[in-house]
Order: C-alpha cells, then structure tokens, then sequence
C-alpha cells in the first residue's frame, strides 16, 4: 500500500476508536440507555395510552403512525441536544482535551468521530420509535397494513436527524459551554424555526428554507392530513406544505453546512 | 523534515495573542537524547505556551518547533508519536475507569491489545494505582487524578517526556516519585522537559536548566554551572558594629551593585559576578568607611541567583 492508503487506513482506525470511545462514555454516563427510554416510553405511550383509557385507534394502521409520528421531531430534537451539545466544547470547557489533542491523530479524525458518536444514539432512538410504532401497527391493525410509505418516512426522519444534529455539532464547535450550545440548539429549532416559520406562512411566503417546515415531510410522506402536530417541531399553522425533493435537499444542505462549519471551526480552534 | 536528530528543537519561537503583548519573545532552544531539563519561570513567562506549542495545541505566530527534526506543526501525528505530555491540569472522564482510559490512549498509540493490558498493569504500578484499575476516575483525589495523568504520558513508553508542571496536587510521597520517575526516564537514554514553577523541584531532578522570564529564555545552562554562577553573584559582608538602613542603603547605590539586603546583622550584596567589580565594591566600601569585619564573594544558592536574573518582583517558590 502506498502512502495515502497508509494514511488514509489509520486515519479510519482512529475514526473508529473515537466512535468507540465515545459510546463508552455514552454509556457510562447512562445517556445511551436514556434516550432509548424516552423513546420506547413515548412510543408505548402513543400506542398504548388509548386503549389503556378505553379510547379508540385510529381507522388506519397509516392513520395510527401519523399520529405517533407527531412527536418524533421533538424527540430528535431532544436526544440530538443531549448527545451532540457538549460533543467538542465539553472538550475545552472540562479541559479533556489536554489529553485528547496532543496525541499522534489527526484531529480531523477526533471530530469525525466525534460526530459519528453523536449520530449513532440519535439514529438509534428514532429506529427504536419507529420499530415500536410498526409493533404497535402490527399487533392492532395486522401485518397487512402496515404502511410502505412507513420506511420513507423513516428514512426522512435519519436525514432530519442527521441534519438537527449536525446543527447542534455546529454551535458545540465554538460555544465555551456545553449548556449553552445545547441549549441554543435547542430554542433555535424548536422555538426560533417554528417562530419564522409561522411569520412567514402568515405573510404568504413559504418558508422552504427553515429546517423544521422541511421535517414536516417525515409526516406529510404518509399522505394523511388530520395531525395537529408538526413533527418538526411546535403546532402546525401553515398552510403550505413543503416539496419533497426541496425539503430533503434543504435537510441534506443543513446536515452538510452544521456538519462541515462545525468542523472546520472545531479545526482552528485552539486550547489557549 | 530536518536531519536534526535533537529530540526537541525550537527555533525564534514567537507568540503573540492579536495584537496583545509577545508571550513568548523568540525562544530557541535544543534538547539532547537523554537529557532531564527543567524549564523555570514564575507564573505567566510562557511555560505553558512553549509546551503546548510543541505539542500542537497553540501555533506559534513565528519559529518552528520541532521534534525528532520533524516539525510539529506540519507532521503532528508523525512528531507526538515520540512524545508523552502531562499539560497544565488537564480534566479527567470522571465516569471512566483507568483502564477504559488507558485502553483508549494505547490505541491511538498503535498498541495492540495484549500489548495495552500487560502496560495498564505496569503503569499503574508505577503510579501506584494499581488497585484502583476499574475504579471510576471520579472518585479519585486530586493527586490520584494527577499520578494516573502521569501514568497515561508514560503509557506508550515514549522517547520523550514533556511535563507541565508535574507536581501540582502531590504529596510529599507523590512528588518524590515523580522525581524518581523522571530521573529513571532520564537513564533510560529519553528526554525530559519539565516546566515548574518550583525551583527545588528543579534542581532536584534535572541536568539543565533554561529560566524564562517574560518570553524570554535569560539562562540555559547545567545545574552545576548554575549553582557556580549562583555562588559567584553574591558577597555575604559582616561588619564589626551592626549598621542601619541609610547604611544598607548606601551600600546599594555603589556601582556594579545590583541589591543589597540585611542578613543576620551583615549584608548580601548582589552583583555581576565578575572579580574586577568586587574589586570595586570592597574598595568603595573601604572609601566610604563601612566598619567590614568579613567580605566573603562567592556564596549564595539557587534561590539569589533566579531572584537576580528574574527580578524579585516575580514569585518563585
């Protein structure tokens, strides 16, 4: 192998042990199994709730999932703030990353690593919302009608996951402290996004570049239109929906910009 | 890359923070294989900025930093393979355990798996941890903290050794191994830079030693021509009657003096350390009708001879 393939084969090897790193301390801190409680909790939760009440189901196993869906962009909200909000600042705040830095990888590969770690529970609890809701289906309604457009919506939910953390990747890259860009990240796209969101639906201007209006599509994808929640986050009020293909490339354009603007400033910045 | 084989070599290395104030004023220096050197300096001279220069925290704004004659700054992963820091106090992964820590470290260092387990085991005995392996790091007191931060820096078994102020938090036991440490890395043929504050520290384990004051390297010499220049910059006098302040005083304004200070009803006089201006000293003295019982050049210890060079102004300890 020549050089770059060297390189390029360890540089993959640190990725990894960042990662494993990473989710040891995931775990270790118990935030892992956390945030796969909240998301069977609420997943059972939406599915059981009614009948333990003596409610109805909806008429659809479609039906069923729109409804459970309608809290998953809180969900991935939540879960991103926890894992991805200190991900690099706690690095700096805590001072771990005088052990961390000075070590013979390259720091792109930390990062790297870093973000992946960050990735994993949030993919992660959304596939565990999302089996669960199926379950559910499964068990209520039969095999039969559980819904082909389920998996589409899934896959939008990875994209918008990916996207939300990458935008909290962001803010962790250069805030001091880990609260604070959690926290931002966390107002920003549950309260700032939704806020604009609604101003300009108002104003009669489709709002496609706000994030959260493009995680509409992690519903809209199952084509029911009786949901009272934006899974994006906060109520629905516009009356516009977004475009599909517009919608993913605008979460495919925020996973890329959170994720590479949070590198680079992650890159230049220094333990000074 | 550079054929230098010097294991740390740094040239007009310059830092500067915007536009504030040179912390580092174009220091150069050059560590030798097997060498133990004590970098000396109060507070806020530009330890810390060298150290984490060289280990790739901080880019210098001029000069290059090398080890191994590969530039850090340019081949980091290359250069800190050959390199274990301990830097300032670093956190610690409080819900961690030493061997999840150490485990990780020993992979980036390339160690395989056996390799990882048999070093955990030998290194936490040498900072005597080896009891508390799979105990979160959490838990431990400050110097346990501090001896598992020296035990991850050693955990490679590097050719170099660069510590930042490695005693902070010990015990009396903690600091005396740590000195033992250093002094075994030192006959193993590694290289050791160690920054304190402390200069019994320093002059308990190192060969050499470079004094830094404002940015600035002022001295770079081995210990024991240091402890020579130190005894040959100070004349203790004593007098037959004893003599006031004004007296004192007096002595301090005679030219190649530099301090005079009371001592045990005599005095210490500092100077350049040069035989003609002790000369002149004593002469002046003799003029001016000091009642001199004794007039002895050449003693003094470490102590005078950093307050000399940095100035009293700056604490040392």
């Amino acid at each position: 192998m020549g050089n770059f393939e060297n390189d390029a084969m360890d540089d993959a090897h640190n990725i990894w042990l960042t990662v494993k790193f990473e989710m040891r301390k995931h775990f270790r801190r118990r935030r892992f199994i956390m945030a796969v409680g909240i998301s069977l909790f609420i997943a059972l939760i939406f599915s059981f709730l009614p009948f333990m009440v003596g409610g109805d189901f909806p008429d659809t196993g479609i039906a069923f999932f729109n409804n459970n869906l309608g809290f998953v962009g809180m969900l991935i909200v939540i879960v991103a703030a926890i894992f991805a909000g200190d991900v690099i600042s706690s690095e700096f705040e805590k001072k771990t990353g005088l052990l961390l830095f000075p070590t013979p990888q390259r720091r792109g590969t930390i990062l790297v690593g870093k973000f992946i770690a960050a990735l994993i529970p949030v993919l992660l609890s959304v596939g565990v919302y999302y089996l669960i809701t199926s379950i559910s289906v499964v068990i209520i309604y039969g095999f039969a009608d559980l819904p082909i457009e389920a998996l589409y919506s899934f896959l939008i939910a990875l994209l918008y996951s990916t996207s939300i953390v990458s935008v909290i990747y962001f803010f962790s890259s250069f805030m001091k402290r880990s609260i604070t860009s959690s926290l931002v990240g966390f107002f920003l796209i549950m309260m700032i996004f939704p806020i604009i969101s609604m101003i300009m639906n108002a104003a009669g201007v489709e709002p496609w570049f706000i994030l959260t209006y493009s995680g509409d599509l992690i519903t809209n994808v199952l084509d029911v239109t009786t949901e009272n929640f934006r899974p994006g986050g906060g109520m629905r009020e516009e009356l516009s929906e977004p475009d599909m293909l517009l919608g993913l490339i605008m979460m495919a354009g925020y996973a890329l910009a959170g994720s590479v603007g949070g590198f680079v400033l992650a890159m230049r910045r220094r333990m000074e | 890359m550079s054929s230098s084989n010097y294991p740390i070599e740094i040239t007009d290395l310059v830092k500067q923070y915007g536009k504030g104030p040179k912390v580092l004023q174009g220091i150069s220096m050059k560590i030798d294989k097997g060498e133990i050197v004590g970098y000396l300096g109060p507070n806020g001279s530009g330890k810390t900025t060298t150290i984490k220069t060289l280990t790739n925290l901080i880019k210098p704004t001029a000069g290059t930093v090398k080890i191994k004659g590969i530039d850090v700054q340019k081949y980091p992963k290359k250069a800190l393979k050959y390199v274990g820091a301990l830097i300032e106090v670093p956190g610690v992964y409080d819900y961690l355990t030493p061997r999840e820590l150490l485990t990780y470290f020993g992979g980036v260092y390339g160690m395989n798996k056996k390799d990882i387990e048999e070093r955990i085991v030998e290194v936490l005995k040498e900072v005597k941890l080896s009891r508390s392996v799979d105990d979160k790091v959490g838990s431990f007191s400050t110097g346990m903290q501090r001896r598992l931060m020296i035990a991850k820096a050693i955990f490679h078994d590097p050719e170099i050794l660069i510590l930042d102020e490695p005693v902070i938090g010990l015990d009396p036991k903690g600091i005396k191994e740590v000195r033992e440490l250093v002094r075994r890395f030192g006959a193993q043929g590694k290289s050791v830079l160690m920054s304190s504050h402390l200069l019994s520290e320093v002059s308990e384990t190192c060969d050499r030693v470079i004094f830094l004051n404002n940015g600035k390297i002022v001295e770079d010499d081995t210990i024991e021509s240091i402890r020579d220049k130190a005894s040959a910059r100070r004349i203790d006098v004593s007098f037959t009657k004893p003599q006031n302040d004004r007296s004192i005083k007096g002595i301090a304004s005679i030219v190649g003096v530099t301090r005079a200070e009371r001592n045990n009803g005599g005095a210490s006089i500092y100077y350049d350390g040069k035989p003609a201006t002790s000369q002149i000293i004593l002469k002046e003295m003799m003029t001016a009708g000091y009642p001199l019982y004794s007039f002895t050049p050449g003693s003094g210890g470490l102590e005078q001879f950093y307050i000399s060079i940095m100035g009293d102004e700056r604490g040392v300890s």
